[in-house]
Order: structure tokens, then C-alpha cells, then sequence
């Protein structure tokens, strides 16, 4: 049994050029756990961001819930965190990082979050520094129907923040063949065509 | 051309490109089997059937089961100074092997001056790091020790978490006057 050898994967990964494949780190690893969703048809890349308003900020000593629907099979690969601005409690401005927020993400139906409890949003925002942008599952997560994800962000500061977590997903697209596509244009037309 | 206006008809041509179909390949086989052997293990009743741990007929959050423990936390502090800082009062240690929930929280002044909702007391409850929704910032007294509030949203706990609950005097609260700070949470663990 001889190997087979597969093309080289031209996607966004492969062109970015500040990437450094060096074979200790953990990005690249990551990164080839990927390579199986990378090669495959059918999927999109769709991305999802709690919470949807960029203005809506998180209260201090809150808790912000949401919840998204993804297809069925589609696959969590990554997520990045941007904290943006804040405020004090007297409305003025005042500076914030990440370490102000903890983030939560989970699978609704099967109710597995992505980590064991809130996480500090510091470690997990990519600065292409210290984290290459999106930071990446060890593996990709499958999520299953019907696709619930929920997202949890907690201010734990005094001050209102404004803030927004990313979710990369790979989406299978729904093939339509021609048996399909015909029904869908008799139905349109009303029979006629 | 077609009545359509796209050439050779739409069903050669896709209509746009969004409607363009890669065809499946090995790679996708291979993500189709993952599916398919979740699905069963998910149609199946999932990875708890799986695992060891205990079952119950009605959801355990909603009515304690016959394994279940009762916890009632109740802690008092004199009160403290008007610094603006967050002032532990009292706390437990969710232990392993156990999940939790708490159905009454108990939050009270004994002393005199403390006006409702004005922000001199502030009562904060925390599970390891982040605060509980709805109860990270709350300025007015909840229950009292006889006559406990049981809460609309249950809390949730899970093993091996640490619960805190603050009190945090302002620094512009100079009206209060003695008394202690009493909080307390009410509920039961049971069994993963």
C-alpha cells in the first residue's frame, strides 16, 4: 500500500504570511487537526458574534446570555474576543482589557461547554502576538442538530464595557440537485414553466 | 437560450454563485461518518448513558432527590467601613462529585439609615469568578432568615465551585448606623 499524496490546501490559512509554521507550535498543530474539514466540499466558513449589537455593552457585575442556531453538522473551529471600550460608573471613559470579562460557550443540546467554566477573555483574545487570530480548537467541535450554541460573557468590573466574542464555524452547505432544484422552480412557478 | 435568459437553461448553469455545488469527496465521507456515529450516540441518549452517575425521575433541580443534601449557609459581618470595597460575609465549596442549586438567597441590614435602592449596600454574589446574573449588583435587601424569598431563576451549581456572597459598603454611606450584614443561601446538592 503505497501513500497518497494530497495538494496543498489553498485557503485563508494558507496565505497568511505573518503565520509561522514551526512544528512546536501550537497553532500550526492545531491547525493540521483541521486539515480533514479543510479539504472537504460543501462547507462555508460563517461566523457569529455575541453580542449581535457591538453597542450593546455588558452591565458591570452582569451576565450576558444569547444563543445562536447553526445548521446541523456544522463544525466549531475557532473564536476570537475583542474587548472595545467602557465606561466608569460616572459615564466617563476609561481603559479596559480583556481580563475585565469572562467568556462561556456550549454545545445547547448536548450541554458540553467549550470550557470547563468561565475563562478569562485575556488569554483568549488573539493579538497575533502571543495568539495567531482565530485561536483554535484543539480539534473541531461538531455540533449537532438542532444547532443550539449559547454564549455567556460576565463583566466582573465596576465599569460597563462594550465587547464582542467571535465564533468561527464551518457550515455544511445544503446540495441541491436537479430533482430538487426542479420541484423548487414547478413550486415557485406554480407549476408552469 | 432559455425562457429563463441563462444559456442552455438554469439546470446546467447555477443561477449564482452561491448556488454553486462542489462534489462531495473522500474528505467529506470521512466528516459524514463522524456525524453519523454522534447522531446515533446522541439519538441514543448521549454520552451520559455512557458514563456512571446517577439518574433521576424528575429533574433534581426542581425537587430534591432522596440523595440529596441540604445546605444553608448563614453568615453575619458587622458592618463594615464605608471603603467601596467587597466584603466577604459568607461562602462554601460546592463539593466534587456533587452539583447544586440554590432556591433562596437571603440579604439584610439589621441597622438603621439604609434606604432601599440607594446604593449604600451593595450585595454581590459570586461563583468562582463571575458574578450571578441579577445578583451582582443588588441594592436592596432580599428575605429575611424567617421568611426566606425563594428566587424565580434558580442558581446553579457545579461541583467544586466556590460561592461567595459580598457586601459592599460605598464610600458616600455615611447614614448607616451599627447593625450587621446578614446573607445567607438556601438550597440542596445532589449527586452527579
Amino acid at each position: 500500500m503505497s501513500d497518497i499524496p494530497l495538494k496543498q490546501i489553498v485557503d485563508g490559512f494558507s496565505w497568511n504570511s505573518n503565520l509561522l509554521y514551526t512544528q512546536p507550535r501550537f497553532w500550526p498543530n492545531a491547525l493540521a487537526q483541521l486539515d480533514v474539514l479543510r479539504r472537504a466540499a460543501n462547507y462555508r466558513a460563517r461566523w457569529f458574534v455575541f453580542p449581535q449589537d457591538i453597542d450593546q455593552p455588558i452591565q458591570p457585575y452582569d451576565t450576558y446570555y444569547d444563543q445562536l442556531e447553526v445548521n446541523g453538522g456544522s463544525y466549531l473551529f475557532g473564536y476570537n474576543f475583542a474587548c472595545i471600550s467602557a465606561t466608569d460608573p460616572n459615564g466617563d471613559p476609561v481603559d479596559t482589557t480583556p481580563s475585565d470579562l469572562l467568556i462561556q460557550a456550549e454545545d445547547s443540546c448536548t450541554g458540553i461547554p467549550l470550557f470547563l467554566d468561565y475563562a478569562n477573555a485575556n488569554g483568549n483574545a488573539a493579538n497575533f502576538q502571543s495568539r495567531c487570530l482565530p485561536i483554535l480548537l484543539s480539534q473541531p467541535r461538531l455540533i449537532l442538530d438542532p444547532g443550539l450554541v449559547t454564549a455567556s460573557i460576565s463583566n466582573r468590573t465596576k465599569n460597563t464595557i462594550t465587547c464582542q466574542l467571535l465564533l468561527h464555524f464551518a457550515e455544511p452547505c445544503k446540495i441541491i440537485d436537479e430533482s430538487t432544484r426542479a420541484r423548487d422552480v414547478r413550486f415557485l412557478t406554480g407549476g408552469t414553466r | 437560450m432559455s425562457a429563463s435568459g441563462i444559456p442552455l437553461g438554469r439546470f446546467v448553469f447555477p443561477l449564482d454563485l452561491n448556488n454553486r455545488a462542489y462534489v462531495p469527496n473522500l474528505f467529506n465521507g470521512c466528516l459524514q461518518r463522524e456525524t453519523n456515529m454522534w447522531e446515533r450516540v446522541q439519538n441514543g441518549g448521549g454520552l451520559k448513558l455512557l458514563c456512571p452517575g446517577t439518574k433521576y425521575q424528575t429533574p433534581p433541580w426542581v425537587r430534591m432527590p432522596p440523595q440529596g443534601r441540604r445546605f444553608s449557609p448563614i453568615s453575619s459581618i458587622s458592618l463594615p467601613t464605608n471603603d467601596g470595597n467587597d466584603h466577604l460575609v459568607t461562602s462554601f465549596l460546592v463539593p466534587l462529585g456533587y452539583d447544586g442549586v440554590i432556591v433562596t438567597v437571603v440579604a439584610n441590614y439589621s441597622g438603621q439609615g439604609f434606604v432601599e435602592g440607594s446604593g449604600d449596600l451593595t450585595w454581590r454574589l459570586q461563583l468562582n469568578e463571575r458574578y450571578v446574573k441579577d445578583y451582582g449588583n443588588l441594592q436592596t435587601s432580599v428575605g429575611s432568615l424567617t421568611i426566606p424569598t425563594n428566587i424565580q431563576n434558580s442558581i446553579f451549581l457545579l461541583s467544586g465551585q466556590l460561592v461567595q456572597f459580598f457586601v459592599n459598603r460605598s464610600v458616600g454611606s455615611v447614614s448607616l448606623v451599627g447593625g450587621r450584614i446578614v446573607c445567607g443561601l438556601l438550597g440542596w446538592y445532589w449527586p452527579r
